[in-house]
């Protein structure tokens, strides 16, 4: 009988005490931690944010930290999958998100964004020998990777494609390489990273005409809490496109400058 | 939020009919004839007939192994083998496919210890019973023996098959749209994954208490002949 006390209420304990941690700090300071930008990201989406040599490194991360140190802030990374990684913006996991997330109106009713720091063309990958795919109509019907919640699913579902979810710009490859998928829509710039790396691929792309997409604004995205913090964050923005860092940065990952329209 | 509900219910309620059930129902049969298998083989002592000794030990090395690696790994991780990883070396499985396989060969493992301990939990008594009627150890086994282990095998094998319905969830990091891939696109699209998440938790928990029913109902069963449940 005693024994089962002491479990019940070590039990108790145990359960208050994981709740207590649980409970979200509503300090009046801007960001989760004080003093700390926490930013989300993937990791795994080269030239974006990557590992190397257990790293996080990417023009992402190099800006994320540039605008935190504008702004006085330590920065702290927390890698997510893609998957969990906006809702981890309601849950307080981070402040900001940055992570090629492009601005749409469904996001926009729900989030709030900072202003937009690349203007990405979306490219359709596919296999060099395929011929049939002349431009992203012509995916209709036909299997496309995508990643559920992206930008990109969005499209390839406007133009009627059959979606086949993949987690990662990696797995997103290695389907089309499979040929579990005939194609995928991503961004350009991380397809040539990719590339780098896979020099001996028999993968290509093809930019998306913008007469059918229009060229996506990425910008830095927060729960709508945090007007705040976004209106320091573009004050710091602002002040990257100033100092030419921005350009800088973009030709160091992406060889020529996609920050301006 | 009823709005929400009443139109993402069809398509997650289509999702686990196509997808969840089946793949539940599919590897749980495969899984348990290779759990029986496996059982038996570590079970059975091998024969003093030396032609047949050491097959049987080499079967025995391979069903340990086998036991050994899919308890001590990680199913998600098994499921990423089979499906991502085979194709580096030419076996290239569909989806469906690749998730019975894992899910069968998961199941079959954990089953299987379940049913050997059920196996020896039969008392020896039983064994030595029917050596005096001259029975032979193969009649022992399929007319004394088994009948007696299926019952106590039930409850744990129930609770494999329920958590087998649970784990098919994971099936949607291999690109299956099984009821979860599908709450996770809406939520891509509605940004309520409080709401979705807790949607497809019930859905799972409405099917998983049908199954507890469908387990009480064949224990009674099955116990009809034991008075007082004590064998």
């Amino acid at each position: 009988m005693k024994k089962r006390l002491v479990l019940l209420l070590t039990t108790i304990a145990a359960l208050v005490l994981i709740l207590t941690g649980c409970s979200s700090n509503k300090d009046a300071t801007n960001t989760k931690t004080k003093g700390t930008l926490t930013v989300g990201l993937e990791g795994t989406y080269a030239p974006y944010s990557y590992r190397e040599d257990g790293k996080l490194k990417g023009f992402e991360v190099d800006f994320a930290r540039d605008i935190a140190k504008e702004m006085g802030l330590k920065v702290k990374f927390v890698p997510t999958k893609w998957d969990s990684l906006i809702a981890g913006l309601n849950s307080n996991t981070f402040d900001v998100v940055i992570n090629n997330v492009a601005m749409n109106k469904s996001r926009e009713k729900q989030y709030i964004f900072s202003t937009p720091y690349i203007y990405s063309r979306s490219a359709l990958i596919l296999k060099k020998d395929n011929t049939d795919i002349k431009n992203i109509t012509d995916i209709k019907g036909k299997k496309v990777a995508a990643g559920t919640g992206t930008d990109n699913y969005n499209k390839a579902e406007k133009y009627g494609a059959d979606i086949v979810p993949s987690s990662d710009f990696q797995t997103s490859m290695s389907m089309i390489d499979q040929g579990r998928v005939v194609a995928a829509v991503n961004s350009k710039e991380a397809f040539l990273t990719w590339k780098k790396d896979h020099k001996n691929t028999d993968l290509k792309y093809q930019v998306i005409s913008s007469k059918y997409i229009a060229a996506s604004k990425i910008a830095p995205i927060y729960n709508k809490k945090s007007t705040g913090l976004r209106n320091d964050v573009n004050k710091a923005i602002k002040k990257l496109y100033k100092d030419g860092t921005m350009k800088k940065l973009s030709i160091k990952y992406f060889g020529e400058d996609i920050t301006k329209k | 939020m009823w709005h929400i509900i009443i139109s993402s219910l069809p398509e997650m309620i289509g999702a686990m009919l196509q997808f969840t059930i089946p793949l539940a129902i599919i590897s749980f049969i495969f899984g348990l004839i290779l759990a029986v298998l496996t059982a038996l083989i570590k079970f059975i002592q091998p024969s003093e007939n030396k032609a047949l000794k050491y097959p049987w030990l080499v079967l025995r090395a391979i069903a340990n192994f086998y036991v050994w690696l899919f308890r001590s790994t990680p199913l998600l991780v098994q499921l990423f083998i089979i499906f991502f990883g085979l194709p580096s070396v030419g076996i290239q499985l569909p989806a469906f496919i690749a998730a019975v396989i894992g899910f069968s060969l998961n199941t079959g493992a954990y089953a299987s210890e379940t049913i050997r301990s059920a196996l020896l939990s039969v008392p020896q008594d039983q064994w030595d019973a029917a050596y005096t009627l001259n029975f032979t150890t193969r009649q022992t086994l399929m007319k004394i023996v088994l009948p007696q282990a299926v019952r106590i095998a039930l409850p744990p094998l129930s609770n494999s098959f329920i958590g087998l319905v649970k784990d098919t969830s994971l099936a949607s990091s291999i690109t299956i749209l099984e009821m979860f891939q599908v709450s996770q696109q809406i939520t891509a699209k509605n940004y309520q994954p409080l709401l979705m998440y807790t949607l497809a938790a019930a859905l799972y928990a409405i099917v998983c208490s049908l199954l507890s029913w469908l387990q009480h109902y064949l224990e009674r069963r099955t116990s009809k002949y034991v008075k007082g449940g004590q064998n």
